[in-house]
């Protein structure tokens, strides 16, 4: 299975794969790939290492994304190299046993289509399935009718860099609504999608592509638009500041107290004599 | 036969004096005209203020400040009238619900003796009790003038 040319490219930035073995498309995938049966042991040893063992039977095989135990690998600025890899190995994958019950009860129910394969994530101690074709992912099966396929964060961080995933969600919707879109197409022999889950899912991205769309505009607004209620906006008055209209020391016009309104308003007594010559002693 | 009526009422020429005036009383009401004795409307204020002190001497007591010498209050109580009479009672202002819609004070002049006594007992009445609003027994909005 050929890889896809970004995927190459970012393996090849990273060290894990070399010019000549990307030729083979099995090797290619057993390079970050380790042996499902004892993870652990395999997740210490090198990346070399574990080529020879794993070219013996590549038919069944589950994968681990292979993440350093870099402690600087949440730090943005920072690429881990091959270098974190060795000094600090890679992370560790230890499925929790009720996250195991719970895969294999979805699996029996949603087999994996063609092309897709498991993969075990260290980060968050759970699989998630990669389809090897079009390079897509997706942490439940395809087939789950709440399965949400979308191009990896990591590949379109890479494509379109960091503002990507930040700031404009809107294309990442976009991306995600294609991709599953695509993946209806192709996965339409395990027939498992029904009108009911294609409403669903339109739901689901009509509500995902609105609610940013909103974000934005409200934002818009409170930056440049002039409430109509606000004097600013029906008269000659420049537009206060935040402090504009607060009670300040000695700016007071009268005794009674200013901040009553409504049924208070005629019940605010001025303040005794002895009040008032304070107040003007502390004033000059 | 030479001793006016303004006279007879005191007089309080600055503010200290009006401080005290209104803390020297225990259980009295304290009515202040903040005027001009010139002024023809506090003239007719001032009469009607001198018939009542008398009667009323026993709940209420008058004062006369003069606006132009004693400026302190006039920011803080809007002394923008030509004539304004204010209650006061153990240091604290009381409030008449006239019907006009100003509650804080009686801002024009009136002729009328009987009906100042009452609103005078009216304010004493209340205050007495604790309030701080009371209700004139008459309704002093212009829609009962015309």
């Amino acid at each position: 299975m050929p890889l896809p040319a970004a995927l190459l490219a970012r393996l090849k930035k990273r060290g894990i794969i070399d010019a000549q073995q990307e030729k083979s498309s099995e090797e290619i995938e057993e390079v970050f790939a380790e042996d499902y049966d004892d993870p652990i042991k395999e997740n210490a040893t090198p990346v070399t290492t574990e080529q020879g063992m794993e070219t013996g039977d590549s038919q069944v095989k589950p994968l681990v994304h292979e993440v350093s135990a870099c402690p600087n690998r949440f730090n943005r600025y920072h690429t881990c190299v091959e270098y974190c890899l060795k000094r600090w190995g890679s992370q560790k994958f230890e499925p929790p046993p009720t996250m195991l019950k719970k895969r294999d009860r979805m699996l029996k129910r949603y087999p994996l289509p063609e092309g897709w394969e498991e993969v075990a994530d260290p980060l968050t101690n759970r699989y998630y399935y990669w389809n090897t074709i079009t390079d897509q992912v997706c942490w439940l099966s395809p087939v789950h009718p709440r399965a949400n396929i979308t191009v990896s964060a990591q590949r379109i961080q890479d494509l379109f860099g960091d503002q990507a995933l930040t700031a404009r969600e809107g294309s990442d919707e976009e991306m995600e609504t294609n991709a599953s879109e695509e993946s209806d197409g192709s996965s339409s022999s395990s027939s498992s999608s029904s009108d009911s889950e294609d409403e669903y899912e339109k739901r689901r991205r009509d509500r995902g592509r609105r609610q940013p769309d909103n974000r934005q505009r409200r934002g818009r607004r409170q930056k440049e638009e002039l409430d109509p209620m606000d004097p600013a906006a029906y008269s000659e008055v420049p537009r206060g500041t935040w402090s504009t209209g607060l009670v300040s020391r000695g700016e007071a016009k009268t005794g009674a107290d200013t901040t009553a309104s409504g049924p208070l308003f005629q019940q605010r007594p001025y303040p005794s004599p002895g009040e008032i010559l304070r107040r003007n002693r502390d004033q000059t | 036969r030479f001793i006016t009526m303004s006279y007879m009422l005191q007089h309080l020429h600055n503010g200290w004096q009006v401080d005290q005036a209104i803390l020297a009383e225990e259980d009295r009401v304290v009515v202040i005209r903040f005027g001009h004795d010139w002024d023809p409307s506090c003239m007719v204020m001032d009469e009607t203020l001198y018939k009542c002190a008398e009667k009323m001497k026993n709940f209420a007591v008058v004062y006369l400040v003069d606006t132009s010498e004693v400026p302190d209050f006039n920011k803080m109580y809007e002394l923008y009238d030509p004539c304004t009479v204010m209650f006061f009672y153990r240091n604290k202002h009381i409030m008449i619900d006239l019907g006009t819609g100003n509650n804080n004070k009686i801002n024009w002049s009136m002729a009328d003796v009987q009906e100042f006594i009452d609103i005078v007992e009216t304010v004493f009445r209340g205050a007495r009790k604790g309030r701080g609003l009371v209700i004139s027994p008459k309704d002093y909005s212009t829609k009962y003038r015309y």
